[in-house]
């Protein structure tokens, strides 16, 4: 596939999708960031008695800083090709940042036309205040929960794609087990070898493949699974048993080899 | 045994105590329940609170107490569900972003064992002439349950519970699927 690119003054040729992707980025991050500090500001007013002036000179540089920041990583993700999880987590955050800002300031201007109804009437103000006023009744979640719980399903989302995988490996892990525990170590051997290859860093695979290898007779290929343990922390018990698993493959290979001799 | 103060396993596991308080907040809302007052998590003993008005009858109130239990258990599940898999079968290949969700769902989880005030607060919703003798009678056993989770938080029964839930569906999902 061609990658378009163009020539810009000093950063020379750039593929197109990476300006795009940065361009996005930082418009949305800056969108966000900037109404992000609106919900701080509508925050402050509500809780505090204080006013809050916010002087340009600080809102800007924080905005620049904060746009640039994911700007970057978005820059750097392209680059690499990999969109890392933490890139992905930081964007989203802002993101709902920038979301329950936006609700934030929906809610006070739907507020702010609902609290000029009575004095468009002018007969609210003549109401008589009530001797004892009831307790305040709370409505509604605070932005912060909701946000926390937006995040929650973002993580989640990102990850469900790769679930239908890890669930096949999980059955085929399982099924291997199974084979072992029914005595038919070459099934056991052919789904750990697949698993294996989908998960070569993962040393509890390799082990359960070289005993799987080992019981089924396939001394040399579990001597070399074996190997591929050696310098790898492990519990006591699992040390004991691989030990004594490859002194019995090391006596049954020189029995094999005094026989055919 | 390894013990650690409840404020700092608080402090950790704060996405659960803010669903735990949501989730009474949410069937208030749903019951119509006026609710006066919300802390979703703070800095002390009890973490998170809500108060509430009257509730309308004492099964309602029984929900309302016991809220927390369906949904912290259902959404520390659901979240851990994609990585729980990837974590606990093959560790080596787990990323940042598995851990976090595994963190949430966990927190979440092991928040859902209702407090012991949400068992006083069951316990007084049927005590008296409020419930009959059979409620009464189904309700106690549920309120000494809740006590003895309590009790068995001192030896991370919560934890034990949190993970048990998060790991238990996918398990079980892989098991049929074998």
């Amino acid at each position: 596939m061609a990658v378009e690119s163009v020539s810009l003054p000093l950063l020379g040729e750039i593929d197109l999708e990476r300006i795009k992707v940065t361009i996005l980025v930082a418009l949305v991050s800056v969108g966000c960031v900037w109404v992000g500090l609106q919900a701080v500001h509508d925050s402050w007013q509500r809780y505090s008695s204080r006013a809050l002036r916010i002087p340009f000179r600080i809102i800007l540089p924080v905005v620049a800083v904060a746009a640039a920041v994911p700007a970057w990583l978005g820059w750097r993700a392209v680059e690499e090709n990999v969109w890392h999880p933490s890139v992905l987590v930081l964007l989203f955050g802002v993101v709902v940042w920038g979301v329950t800002g936006i609700h934030s300031f929906v809610r006070r201007l739907l507020a702010s036309f609902k609290q000029k109804q009575p004095e468009a009437t002018g007969e609210e103000e003549q109401a008589p205040a009530e001797q004892t006023d009831p307790p305040e009744e709370v409505k509604g979640v605070p932005l912060w929960v909701k946000g926390m719980v937006a995040v929650g399903v973002v993580l989640f989302a990102i990850r469900l794609p790769d679930f239908k995988a890890s669930l096949m490996d999980a059955t085929i892990k399982n099924r291997a087990a199974m084979a072992g525990e029914a005595g038919r170590y070459t099934d056991a051997v052919n789904l750990y070898a697949e698993l294996r290859t989908r998960h070569p860093s993962d040393n509890g695979l390799k082990k359960d493949l070289a005993f799987a290898q080992y019981h089924a007779g396939q001394y040399y290929s579990a001597m070399e699974t074996f190997q591929l343990l050696s310098g790898v922390e492990m519990a006591s018990t699992d040390v004991r048993k691989i030990n004594a698993a490859i002194q019995d493959i090391e006596s049954k290979l020189k029995q094999r080899k005094f026989l055919s001799e | 045994m390894f013990i650690i103060p409840g404020s700092v396993i608080s402090a950790i596991t704060f996405p659960g105590i803010v669903i735990h308080e949501l989730a009474h907040y949410l069937f208030c809302m749903f019951f119509k329940v006026p609710v006066f007052q919300v802390c979703y998590f703070r800095f002390g003993n009890p973490a998170g609170y809500v108060l509430h008005g009257k509730v309308g009858n004492w099964l309602h109130h029984v929900i309302l107490s016991a809220g927390p239990f369906f949904l912290n258990s259902l959404l520390g599940a659901f979240l851990a569900f994609p990585s729980a898999l990837r974590v606990f079968e093959f560790p080596g290949d787990a990323t940042a972003l598995d851990s976090v969700l595994i963190w949430l769902g966990v927190s979440i989880a092991m928040h859902a064992i209702p407090s012991t005030g949400d068992a006083q607060s069951m316990w007084s919703a049927v005590s008296g002439n409020k419930a009959g003798g059979v409620v009464k009678f189904c309700i106690a056993p549920i309120i000494g349950v809740i006590y003895l989770l309590r009790l068995g938080s001192v030896f991370w029964l919560d934890a034990i519970y949190g993970v048990a839930v998060c790991y238990a569906l996918p398990r079980l999902l892989v098991l049929w699927l074998s």
